[in-house]
């Protein structure tokens, strides 16, 4: 084996000039092939990790209420938090995700911005501290200017602002009432994309007060993982969330008061769709009084035992108060009996059941303790005929993969007009849908591109190893003729191509290299929507060694097939054709 | 005889003192409420000129159909030509907007821009003022209301805050003339109490007993130089027919 490849290389130096012109067209095959497969992870790293990231999370967790995809509230950011992290595997980071879209005003004219909520940790300092222009990032975290705003210098140039001016903001709070603030500008941004203009940074805890949300609530939460390399992951993770996001009943456990004198009651709220009042017909009986109107507000059924403990009678009015989850509040509403009901298994509790709009209203903007926590509270039990009454703490929608299947889900929720919370888990699949798309074309291209240009590459070996097997047939019958065996002949022009592959494949390698190096070092200003694809304005390559060595062995691998057929042809040729061989 | 004569003086001197007084302001909300309601069914043809800062002007027309008894209402456009033919259909809970180039109906939010407009689909339905507002009052609980003159007339300003969040403006004022509680301007401020919008309804028509303004001025006090104004045309009570409010009649009419 020695032998061959001694004999390989010396044949490879001996036709210089032919082995050098395959050896550069081989070598900028392989180039143009690191540059084409560095450029394409570097286009999915900056899309998935810098663009999506931001636009959707790899993974979200989103509440919709009253059936509007646009009234987006977790009312308890912590408990699905807590789920979260401590089921999902590879997390890098799970964050709070408030954006609204604003009309904001400067000192020379008014524009469009996504105002974003943002918590100054480490990693977004580290981030600010690397693209700062002007100012001080310590307005910002200080909290001695008033709602700081962090802004991109592009959209500081249009709005003619600098450090330390102001500017008004006008945007719409999740009940859609009318909001305006003044900004004060703390820091100017280099922005490294078009994407990233648009947006402003406050402080999320700023945005929350501003927008109408309470410390426990949030927009909607985003999920990253630790690099996305493998896209079957986000899926994979967000299949096992769904199923780990099951509502139970919900429940309010609190104490009803009547003429000073108080109880202990448990509130829930019955659907009103036709399939639930049915079941409510048969296995609830009204002793007196009338189901409350489906719009009707505030009015109650009462359980037996409850009216009967308070004396009640329908048309009667009854306190209930409940201590809120958070912030030590307790919540007191003030309901009418509309009637009161018997029902095995339940009458002798003291009971308060409220339609989906009282329920909802009261439930989801004032969070009740976890009324599982006492045992007096009536849970409801999955086994019981009534559990598909009552209200949820929310409804999970169906897990779906693609943009358009989310689109129609969206659509059939709306149509529900269900006023509790709809919960959707999705992934970047789904929400930055367009944005896969599109690094999925560009990939295409450049695989398609390469992979011609391979061809073309290889029909050349193909056809310069024809030409070195013509004309060295005499040698071949030589070397034949002193012993040499049709297998060794066979592998010594294999050899010589591997060979020649091998060396030119690492040129190629070392050449793209210097020219991702090179084209790194120009900055590309473009407004165009291509923009999302630089980082700080330049052509982003993330080559890996992995990739490289995979796409080495496989030239070489095709190489030495491409060589196979004419080595073959050579070694079967016999001592004495070769040497009568004249040209 | 002395009881009755300083009965009769109480009476008279009571009369005299409120006889100038301004009523209440709840009451005049109630009054308003009253007078604008319309009760049974309305068309009307809605012109809207919108200018704004540095884009120009842009002119938008629909016609609008309500019928108050059954909560339904549509909406479809005429102009500018790139809306022409898209609609609007609410029928009860159900609100959907209709495209006429995919020939689609999708439902929508009420928190949806009409026709890329200002207004809302939620500013369409029928809700009282007195459901949605309350009149300020000051630390000891007595609403405040003001009488001066807006121009040559004489008005009653006052004050109004939400009272559901679900509202645009959680705050409003109002200036209302005296002699028939029509309103005149209003003001209306953001959650920080920020002026945002200053409307003016210059011209008022009246059918069958109830007030319906004819030209409103809206005026963008945020973003200084943009301004709305829309003119209603057309306006009849007449009863409409039930098919009106379908799916299959917008269809037809956007044809």
């Amino acid at each position: 084996m020695r032998l061959i490849l001694a004999l390989s290389l010396r044949n490879l130096l001996r036709q210089k000039r032919r082995n050098l012109f395959l050896g550069i067209a081989i070598c900028f095959g392989m180039m143009i092939l690191v540059l084409a497969i560095s450029f394409s992870q570097g286009l999915t790293d900056t899309l998935l990790n810098r663009v999506v990231v931001y636009i959707a999370g790899h993974m979200s967790i989103v509440t919709m209420e009253e059936s509007n995809k646009d009234r987006r509230i977790i009312r308890d950011k912590e408990k699905f938090i807590n789920i979260v992290k401590s089921n999902i595997k590879d997390i890098k980071k799970v964050w709070e995700s408030i954006g609204v879209f604003a009309r904001v005003i400067g000192n020379s004219r008014a524009d469009n911005a996504i105002i974003v909520g943002r918590v100054a940790d480490k990693d977004f300092l580290e981030y600010l501290g690397q693209n700062l222009v002007e100012g001080n990032l310590g307005d910002f975290t200080s909290g001695a200017v008033e709602n700081p705003v962090i802004l991109y210098s592009n959209k500081a140039k249009t709005l003619g602002v600098k450090y330390r001016d102001t500017i008004n903001a006008r945007f719409a709070t999740i009940t859609k009432q009318q909001q305006s603030v003044r900004l004060n500008v703390a820091a100017v941004l280099r922005s490294s994309n078009l994407f990233e203009e648009m947006a402003m940074f406050v402080n999320l805890k700023d945005l929350k007060s501003l927008v109408g949300l309470k410390p426990h609530e949030t927009g909607a939460l985003y999920i990253s993982f630790k690099r996305i390399n493998n896209p079957d992951h986000a899926i994979r993770e967000a299949i096992k969330l769904h199923k780990l996001l099951k509502p139970d009943v919900a429940v309010i456990y609190g104490e009803a008061v009547n003429k000073n004198r108080s109880s202990n009651a448990t509130a829930l709220g019955y659907a009103g769709d036709k399939e639930s009042l049915s079941i409510m017909n048969k296995h609830v009986s009204l002793l007196s009084g009338a189901m409350p109107a489906e719009k009707s507000e505030n009015e109650a059924l009462v359980s037996k035992n409850l009216a009967a403990d308070f004396k009640l009678r329908s048309g009667d009015r009854i306190t209930y108060r409940y201590k809120n989850k958070y912030e030590n509040l307790t919540t007191e509403n003030r309901y009418r009996v509309a009637g009161i009901f018997n029902s095995a298994g339940i009458s002798d509790r003291n009971i308060i059941l409220l339609n989906e709009r009282s329920f909802y209203k009261t439930y989801l903007q004032n969070l009740p303790a976890d009324a599982r926590k006492y045992k007096q509270a009536y849970v409801p039990l999955r086994r019981s005929a009534l559990y598909p009454v009552f209200e949820p703490e929310w409804k999970l929608l169906p897990r779906t993969s693609t943009f358009e299947a989310m689109q129609l889900k969206m659509r059939d929720m709306t149509k529900t007009k269900w006023k509790g919370p709809w919960l959707d888990v999705r992934t970047m699949y789904e929400s930055a849908d367009f944005i896969l798309k599109l690094e999925y074309a560009l990939k295409l291209v450049a695989f398609t591109a390469v992979l011609i240009l391979f061809f073309i590459i290889l029909i050349g070996v193909l056809n310069t190893l024809r030409m070195t097997v013509r004309e060295r047939t005499r040698e071949i019958g030589t070397m034949r003729a002193i012993g040499m065996q049709r297998t060794d002949v066979k592998y010594l022009f294999i050899a010589e191509t591997v060979l020649l592959t091998a060396i030119a494949c690492v040129a190629g390698i070392i050449l793209s290299f210097i020219v991702m190096w090179v084209l790194g070092l120009f900055t590309i200003n473009t407004d165009s929507v291509l923009s999302i694809l630089l980082v700080n304005r330049r052509l982003h390559f993330l080559p890996t060694a992995a990739s490289i060595a995979g796409n080495y062995i496989l030239i070489i691998l095709m190489a030495a097939a491409t060589a196979y057929f004419p080595a073959r042809r050579a070694s079967n040729l016999s001592a004495v054709t070769a040497l009568g061989h004249f040209e | 005889m002395r009881l009755i004569k300083i009965f009769f003086t109480t009476i008279l001197l009571f009369i005299c003192l409120t006889a100038g007084a301004a009523p209440k302001v709840s009451e005049i909300v109630k009054k308003m409420d009253y007078l604008y309601e319309q009760i049974g069914d309305i068309s009307v043809r809605v012109s809207i000129v919108q200018n704004k800062a540095r884009q120009g002007v842009k002119n938008f027309g629909f016609l609008y159909f309500r019928r108050d008894k059954t909560d339904e209402f549509l909406i479809v456009a005429f102009a500018p030509d790139t809306e022409k033919g898209n609609g609007y259909l609410r029928v009860g809970e159900n609100f959907w907007m209709y495209r006429q180039n995919t020939r689609t109906f999708q439902h929508i939010s009420r928190d949806e821009s009409i026709l890329g407009t200002n207004a809302k689909g939620g500013d369409f339905e029928k809700r009282k003022l007195s459901d949605l507002y309350k009149p300020f009052t000051d630390s000891g609980g007595s609403e405040i209301i003001a009488e001066e003159m807006l121009g040559k007339r004489e008005v009653y300003k006052f004050t109004l805050i939400a009272k559901v969040n679900d509202v645009t403006y959680p705050k409003q004022v109002y200036w209302v003339q005296k002699e028939n509680y029509l309103t005149l301007k209003m003001q209306s401020y953001s959650l920080s109490d920020t002026l945002m919008q200053t409307a003016y309804f210059p011209k008022w028509t009246q059918i069958e007993g109830k007030y319906i303004w004819i030209q409103a001025i809206f005026i963008d006090e945020f973003e200084k130089g943009n301004k709305s104004i829309v003119d209603l045309s057309g306006i009849s009570t007449k009863q409409l027919d039930p098919k009106i409010f379908t799916k299959a009649y917008l269809e037809n009419l956007s044809k």
